[in-house]
């Protein structure tokens, strides 16, 4: 004999299944976009990584997604983002590219365009004339530039009124301050090859020198050059005598502590961040940023970084996702207002809290004209070429002659054997 | 049938011993062989792994152009002269430390311990440190020397010196390691050659110049040897101490090797400078051995 379900019992069945189904409405509700996936995103150690880690806690509360920044120094950055990309490495979700590596590293990068098309990003924000320097190669959007450094110096307010604008003026300055006899320097220089190179490129292109023509000719044997040379060697004789073997960290150092009056340097990663901290500086309220002087134009190194997504990865979306806070307006307020991080966008630049900084100068660079070096998968080798003879020129150890035909000779053998793609100009120097 | 037994037992014998010896090269076959094999293959290239449509067979170019390239030649030669110096100095000074430390006082013990300190450093952290102490103006050796009145040296800053500094820096860490090898050695001897000699009215110089060191004599070659090959690989003290600057004062081989197959990630010219690179130190320790086997025929 059969028996029926009583009406009591079958109520009891559907009261149960729907607080099931509302306890999954609801957890389905709460539920973050991307729980339970990770990124890792790859930084310069410096500023930017600081900054990275200060917002992966908030990405993740946003997000559901957690953030692993892992950081490198500048002089190991390359090879460690370039052996990953390269092989088609997936550790990485996100990586923040030199503007300088963009035309080796841009074959295995992630089109950006059908994700700025799709979440309609402000391009119309970033600086005009940047984004090709720094993002954009070969008619794809390989990453989002998030900062933009003109090369600029650092100078003692108190025993510099104006800082020249030409070279001889420069010099004169130099001599008045100069005073090695109580261990004071006119200027504070990281010696060493992987900065100092940048040093020479600033005014070797301010004087109107190019390493080739847009057709990508070399025109390294130059005047311009030559007398480049001959200026970066003559700053040694105001130098400490210990700057051939400085890098940035320890000619920082010097201008904070007082023994320099002029620093060469990259001021946002060490002389902006301390120097009016009264427990790294002694300089504290007479320093200031300046110009590089110059004769023909105004232009000056750029350095560039923008963030981009390795064709490898794993977790695009979050990738993307990161991307947009990472270089959105609020957040470049804060990396200028906390980590001196130099914005790309024109809006954050326009900004009274921006505008009336101590940093506020490099705008002026950046109008001026902020170049980089070969862009092309050639250019990390150009650039060692740059390094090595220009070390070798001004500790003496090679006469100008062979510097400059050392240069000459090394890009025509990269050109010959890695030339770049047919259509590519050479937009830099 | 004891012949056959025999015959049994020595092909079960050589079938177990390469039993045993199989794990070993199956190891150096997957670490050693196949690599530098695929390495020597690769030199034949051009090939930058970041441009894999550049890729051509060239032949022997690569090799070509490392005779032509200025900075590997002085590579060369700044590495065969840092190990010859730093070698000659590990050798001449340890063998005398070794001598001093070869009585038995507590003493002597005491200091093998501490001079070990400088031998357990590893080679990184031992280069910053000395990087900060050589700075020609904020480093402390220069501020104890000005007060011999010596002024401020460039350790590492003048290309005249810097070479001679690194130098400097590779004995202070290996000269424990040569001095306690060649302690072993001396008190490895048998007593009886010293009692002899000093019963014979041998001065103390005789019995070192005459008994001490020929003995020893194998023991020092192979330290030698093992010296020379490392002084040949140095890459850590002079990556942080230099980056091989000023110029190319202090550049090296490995260093070299480094930059143009991880910075450049040119493989194909990499591997033939480390192909190469391994060929000279093959030769280099056929000869030290060659030498240790003359003198131990020669000691009897």
């Amino acid at each position: 004999m059969k028996t029926r379900m009583s009406p009591s019992s079958t109520g009891r069945l559907i009261s149960i299944a729907l607080v099931l189904l509302l306890v999954v409405a609801g957890a389905a509700i709460g539920q973050k976009k991307f729980a339970g996936k990770s990124i890792r995103v790859l930084y310069f150690s410096a500023t930017y990584a600081d900054a990275a880690k200060e917002y992966a806690k908030e990405f993740e509360a946003q997000t559901g997604a957690k953030v692993e920044v892992v950081d490198f120094p500048y002089t190991t950055l390359y090879e460690k983002m370039g052996l990953a990309l390269s092989s088609g490495d997936s550790s990485y979700d996100a990586v923040t590219p030199a503007c300088q590596w963009d035309g080796e590293f841009e074959p295995f990068m992630t089109d950006l365009t059908p994700y700025i098309n799709r979440d309609k990003f402000d391009s119309n924000d970033i600086i005009p004339g940047l984004w090709e320097q720094s993002g954009k190669w070969n008619n794809h959007i390989m990453g989002i530039p998030f900062s933009n450094t003109p090369q600029t110096l650092a100078y003692r307010t108190d025993l510099i009124k104006k800082m020249p604008t030409n070279w001889d003026d420069f010099f004169a300055l130099c001599d008045k301050l100069n005073n090695p006899a109580k261990g004071f320097y006119a200027l504070a220089i990281p010696g060493v090859k992987e900065q100092f190179d940048g040093l020479w490129m600033m005014v070797d292109w301010s004087i109107g020198g190019r390493w080739a023509d847009k057709n990508w000719n070399v025109t390294i044997d130059s005047p311009e050059t030559r007398k480049s040379l001959d200026i970066a060697k003559r700053w040694m004789k105001y130098a400490d005598p210990a700057a051939p073997a400085w890098g940035l960290g320890e000619s920082d150092a010097a201008f904070l502590n007082g023994n320099a009056a002029i620093a060469f340097s990259w001021p946002t990663l060490g002389i902006a961040p301390n120097g009016d901290d009264p427990a790294k500086s002694k300089v504290v309220g007479k320093w200031a940023i300046g110009l590089i002087p110059y004769e023909k134009n105004g232009v000056t190194v750029l350095s560039s970084w923008d963030i981009g997504i390795p064709k490898a990865a794993i977790n695009k979306d979050v990738a993307w996702e990161w991307i947009k806070m990472y270089t959105s307006k609020e957040k470049q307020l804060i990396n200028f207002q906390k980590y001196s991080i130099l914005p790309s966008r024109i809006s954050v630049w326009a900004l009274p809290q921006v505008k009336n900084s101590k940093l506020y100068p490099h705008w002026q660079a950046s109008q001026q004209g902020a170049v980089i070096w070969w862009r092309i998968p050639a250019g990390t080798m150009a650039e060692t070429y740059v390094r090595d003879s220009v070390s070798n020129y001004i500790t003496d150890q090679w006469d100008q002659d062979k510097a400059v035909s050392y240069m000459e000779d090394g890009f025509k053998k990269l050109l010959a054997d890695y030339p770049p793609a047919k259509g590519v100009l050479n937009t830099g120097r | 049938m004891l012949v056959t037994r025999t015959l049994y037992q020595s092909r079960t014998d050589k079938a177990l011993s390469w039993v045993f010896v199989l794990p070993v090269i199956l190891i150096l076959l997957a670490t050693a062989f196949i690599p530098l094999g695929w390495g020597l293959y690769l030199s034949f290239f051009r090939y930058k792994l970041n441009l894999p449509s550049a890729t051509a067979f060239i032949g022997l170019k690569n090799y070509l152009d490392i005779f032509s390239d200025e900075l590997t030649l002085r590579s060369l030669r700044n590495n065969a002269v840092f190990a010859g110096l730093s070698v000659s100095v590990e050798l001449l000074v340890g063998i005398v430390l070794a001598m001093i430390l070869s009585d038995d006082r507590r003493f002597s013990r005491v200091l093998v311990s501490i001079l070990m300190v400088p031998m357990i450093i590893a080679p990184v952290v031992a280069g910053t440190l000395w990087r900060m102490m050589l700075d020609r103006t904020y480093g402390v050796v220069n501020y104890l020397l000005s007060f011999l009145g010596v002024p401020g040296i460039s350790w590492i800053g003048d290309p005249k010196i810097a070479l001679y500094t690194i130098v400097l820096v590779d004995a202070w860490q290996f000269i424990p390691f040569v001095a306690v090898l060649v302690l072993s050695s001396i008190k490895a001897m048998p007593r009886s050659f010293l009692d002899a000699a000093r019963v014979d009215g041998a001065s103390p110089w005789k019995v070192f110049w005459s008994i001490i060191l020929p003995v020893t004599s194998p023991v020092i070659i192979i330290v030698a040897m093992l010296r020379f090959i490392d002084a040949f690989k140095v890459f850590d003290t002079i990556f942080v101490m230099t980056g091989g600057g000023p110029g190319n004062a202090t550049e090296m081989l490995p260093t070299y090797i480094y930059r143009q197959g991880i910075k450049f990630l040119n493989i194909g010219y990499s591997s033939a400078t480390a192909v190469l690179f391994v060929i000279l130190m093959s030769a280099i320790a056929l000869v030290f051995q060659r030498l240790r086997d003359r003198q131990l025929l020669r000691i009897g």
